[in-house]
């Protein structure tokens, strides 16, 4: 035990702390920096026209019960200004997760969740807001 | 008579057939996918002479970040090309066991992606195991979040009886579909990343695949873009 009180243990493991917080900080850095570049490369984007689709119609496709979402990033916003039932029923059967999170509430925590959607229906914005609620119980 | 039903006939044939000089295989014209629930053919463009324009024609770009990455992405993940991408559109995708994902980030996604491919960034993936946006994303690839489960049970499924070797504490991957990840091509780590963020989860690797080529090879095949609505 006599060891732990030793100078030198306590200045290598302060050390160490420090390098460590230093190569977390340094690689949540460099991801920040690679999505950066990413939007960078992407702001003038442009494919060959000539490869442009040409859509047909609207085909009514009933084979999956559960539609899959195009974009899991959704920045288009959850359908503004539905009722509460109809607010839970589009996040059940297209953010599973978020729903998951909701049921684990209590009901004017729900309620809560229901307002902040009907002032934002940005996706990420109610999960964040979710989080938030839930790490009050 | 005789003469004008030949003459006639004749001019009729190629507007019958319609055959495409440039095919995707050699007895393959184009395929059809489902994207948005708007049906879109896949073919090549069919002007000989056309040199590719727009941003996919650059052959240099900063490394890194955007640097040459491996053919094998990691030990037993497929590297797949586009073949292996029209049989899977005719395959997997129709019958709603596979996913093409383009891993990019939703800027890239919206300048136009490969037809019938769902958009999930690869940050996703790195993600906490508790997240909504992960477990929400683990769902549509037909992955669920376990609740917490007992020590006898999990023991059984270590000993690989009920699917255990498709189970791990967090996740059930019993249903979990086959995927295909691209991204921007050979030159782009996006999909990479989340591949190795889907084996970090544990997700079967005889599941997951990578397409290398990405829009890269894609574009410079000459093959159907769509752009997201």
């Amino acid at each position: 035990m006599w060891f732990f009180k030793k100078p030198i243990f306590l200045v290598n493991t302060t050390l160490i702390s420090i390098l460590l917080s230093i190569s977390q900080a340094g690689f949540a850095q460099s991801s920040s920096n690679y999505l950066d570049a990413l939007e960078g490369e992407a702001e003038n984007l442009s494919l060959d026209r000539k490869t442009q689709s040409k859509r047909s119609s609207r085909i009514n496709s009933s084979s999956s019960s559960t539609p899959i979402p195009n974009s899991i990033s959704n920045a288009d916003g959850i359908q503004p200004n539905l009722s509460f039932d109809d607010f839970m029923l589009d996040l059940k059967a297209n953010y599973f997760g978020t729903h998951i999170f909701i049921q684990r509430l209590s009901n004017p925590q729900k309620q809560e969740v229901y307002s902040f959607y009907l002032n934002n229906n940005n996706p990420r914005a109610i999960r964040k807001e979710v989080i938030r609620i839930s790490k009050k119980n | 008579m005789n003469t004008v039903f030949i003459v006639l006939s004749l001019l009729l044939l190629p507007s019958i057939s319609q055959a495409l000089d440039v095919k995707l295989t050699a007895n393959k014209d184009f395929i059809e996918v489902v994207d948005s629930g708007k049906l879109v053919r896949i073919e090549r463009i069919q002007d000989q002479s056309h040199i590719l324009e727009g941003s996919f024609s650059k052959t240099s770009r900063k490394c890194p970040p955007f640097c040459i990455q491996p053919m094998i992405v990691s030990d037993g993940i497929t590297t797949v090309g586009q073949l292996e991408i029209f049989n899977f559109m005719e395959q997997e995708l129709i019958d709603e066991s596979g996913l093409l994902i383009d891993a990019r980030t939703p800027t890239w996604y919206n300048r136009g992606t490969i037809p019938g491919s769902i958009n999930i960034p690869f940050t996703v993936f790195g993600l906490d195991e508790d997240d909504p946006e992960l477990i929400d994303a683990m769902n549509v690839l037909g992955a669920k979040r376990r609740d917490e489960i007992g020590g006898f049970e999990r023991s059984i499924e270590k000993l690989g009886f009920m699917s255990g070797d498709l189970k791990n504490d967090s996740w059930d991957f019993t249903s979990a579909k086959k995927l295909i990840l691209w991204c921007n091509g050979p030159w782009c780590g996006q999909s990479p990343i989340a591949i190795k963020g889907l084996i970090k989860l544990g997700y079967p690797l005889q599941k997951l695949n990578y397409y290398r080529g990405g829009m890269q090879v894609w574009q410079s095949l000459g093959l159907t873009v769509v752009t997201p609505e």
